[in-house]
């Protein structure tokens, strides 16, 4: 378990919780506005906790998920790196190939490959590497984008929640409670298979069945050459070689003793040091200096300010108290509470921003813990954390950083993703997506 | 020296209702860079020039950013080109005019000008200054022809 926790007060009496409680309610207010760059906030929130004595620089550092970033930091550079090599591009124009062109299949194959390469990569990287390619194929079927964007936008959200890597939350509740990349697989990725073909059977009957394309531009798509989508050979095998060995590295993370942070950034030296070899010494800064400007550093700190933040208010008592709240509602009845927490969660990620959500909520289901029974009988509600905030994303077009990345290019490319014409139609299957996980989890674990 | 020292008056132009098909023309004719649009009172509306032409018919997305390495594995087939275009040349060119292209006035330095080319390799519309209609066109001959003391 390595999310460091601070150990509580005992008991927090109002005047010590009137800082940090404003502080937090501020900064996250400030995040959800979105008028300044979410990770200035978080570290002014952060600096500000530090400065107002809330706790000192040496709690602070150890409320930081090193393990997190490190993950974070690792993955993102090794989809750095592999993307150059374009062989996300041939996978997916293979997929529309094994369709034979057809519209209605692809609308199948493009979202299903999205929601597979999402589960171990970035969701926004994945939509960056499989939207553009989704729509020179349209182009060539001459069928409308739309429908397509939609469920590559769904299927990166549902792939994502299927491991420990798919999506930040999941990389946050991992390393929080010490569960394994093994965990996520054996308790998320089933109904996450369920969720994906329910979702993929209504895509078919919203537009699939209804699409047409005619044989000369089928044949365009059949006549693709996707081999030639490939940039660079030798890095595209090196890239999946890596992947590969990462994805088994996480498997078996228990016996190798190696925490999933340790394995991301292993990975992602192995797969520098693959890329910058065969080339001069000379060039070597360059390319690593380009595989570094891969990580997003806006998360990387917006990460860093919101452990130092709920470090802070975890600190005063606020997430005990919060707890008690919480524990009173529910009965302290576990099955009440996983039901809240997945209902709860999916509504609120589909219009905040579910990472900040999720931060507070490590806390203060830690909290919950001993008065539940226990950390076995709390692993329902870490699951429906999980499902909740990632799969929540979708029921908005501002409910996930993918969502707004595939409008964003769209909109480039001259196809409107309208905020309400999205919602109308997301918000009902991301409830229909829950009611499944509902099912689910009650099943699965009561 | 400004730009007005330098600019071809009264330059060819179309109007934003004109088809995408008849500027082509003129822009193929004269191997004009850019044409300049312009509204029914002669404002001008924006660019439209030889990039523009030809980004019609490529997926929008392989010109934006870089996003797609190379359109390599599409297959080559000049009928089907063809195709596009006869199917988008009935269209107004306004549809696919540039209205974001940088303009300058009649009083704009030269060195102003000179950075511009420097930085967006066109030719340059001239418009006057409060009621935006289009009195001249700058190009980097005209300029670099001016620095020579051509002019």
């Amino acid at each position: 378990m390595s999310f460091p926790v601070i150990p509580l007060l005992a008991a927090a009496n109002p005047p010590d919780i009137v800082l940090p409680a404003t502080l937090f309610v501020f900064t996250y207010v400030a995040i959800m506005a979105e008028k300044v760059n979410r990770a200035i906030v978080a570290l002014l929130g952060a600096g500000l906790a530090i400065a107002l004595g809330l706790l000192d620089q040496n709690e602070a550092i150890a409320a930081i998920d090193f393990n997190t970033l490190a993950l974070l930091a690792g993955t993102m550079i090794i989809v750095g790196v592999a993307k150059k090599s374009g062989v996300f591009g041939y996978v997916a124009i293979r997929s529309a190939q094994l369709m034979r062109g057809s519209p209605a299949g692809i609308l199948v194959a493009l979202p299903l490959v999205t929601g597979v390469i999402s589960a171990f990569l970035n969701n926004v990287t994945t939509v960056l590497l499989i939207v553009p390619v989704t729509l020179v194929i349209c182009s060539e079927l001459r069928v409308r984008p739309y429908p397509f964007l939609f469920a590559e936008i769904f299927a990166s959200n549902i792939g994502g929640t299927a491991t420990l890597i798919g999506d930040p939350p999941n990389i946050l509740i991992g390393s929080a409670v010490g569960l394994s990349f093994n965990d996520f697989v054996v308790n998320l990725t089933p109904v996450i298979i369920v969720v994906f073909a329910v979702q993929t059977a209504l895509m078919h009957v919203i537009w699939g069945r209804k699409m047409e394309a005619d044989a000369d531009h089928r044949d365009r798509v059949m006549a693709m050459n996707a081999g030639d989508a490939i940039e660079d050979k030798r890095l595209a095998s090196n890239s999946l070689l890596v992947i590969g060995a990462m994805i088994v590295a996480f498997v078996f993370s228990a016996p190798l003793k190696l925490e999933a942070g340790t394995i991301a950034l292993l990975s992602a030296g192995i797969l520098m040091l693959l890329d910058t070899w065969p080339r001069h010494r000379d060039s070597h800064a360059e390319a690593v200096t380009e595989a570094f400007n891969e990580v997003e550093w806006i998360t990387i700190f917006f990460f860093i300010g919101l452990f130092v933040l709920v470090g802070a208010i975890e600190k005063a008592g606020i997430l005990d108290l919060l707890a008690r709240q919480l524990l009173g509602a529910t009965g302290g009845d576990a099955k009440v509470a996983t039901i809240a927490i997945l209902w709860g969660s999916a509504v609120l990620s589909a219009f905040v921003d579910n990472i900040p959500f999720v931060a507070a909520m490590i806390p203060l289901i830690k909290s919950l813990t001993p008065a539940m029974g226990g950390e076995q009988a709390v692993l329902p509600l870490w699951w429906s954390l999980a499902l909740g905030a990632c799969l929540g994303g979708n029921g908005t077009l501002v409910g996930a950083a993918a969502n707004l990345t595939v409008a964003g290019l769209a909109e480039r490319s001259g196809i409107a993703v309208r905020f309400m014409t999205f919602t109308l139609l997301a918000f009902p299957l991301m409830l229909i997506e829950i009611a499944i996980c509902n099912v689910y989890v009650l099943w699965r674990f009561f | 020296m400004n730009c007005a020292t330098i600019m071809t008056p009264n330059p060819k132009a179309v109007k934003e209702s004109e088809t995408i098909g008849h500027a082509a023309e003129e822009i193929v004719a004269h191997r004009y860079i850019n044409l300049p649009v312009v509204d029914a009172e002669g404002r001008l509306v924006g660019l439209f020039g030889i990039y523009d032409l030809l980004a019609l018919l490529v997926p929008r997305v392989a010109v934006i950013g870089n996003l797609l390495p190379n359109l390599r594995f599409v297959g080559d087939d000049a009928g089907d080109l063809n195709r596009k275009f006869a199917a988008l040349k009935t269209s107004p060119v306004q549809r696919a005019v540039n209205r974001e292209a940088v303009r300058v006035y009649p009083d704009t330095p030269l060195i102003e000008a000179l950075r511009l080319f420097c930085r967006n390799h066109m030719t340059i519309p001239v418009v006057e200054r409060g009621s935006g209609k289009l009195v001249g066109m700058i190009s980097y001959w005209d300029a670099a022809r001016a620095i020579m003391g051509e002019t």
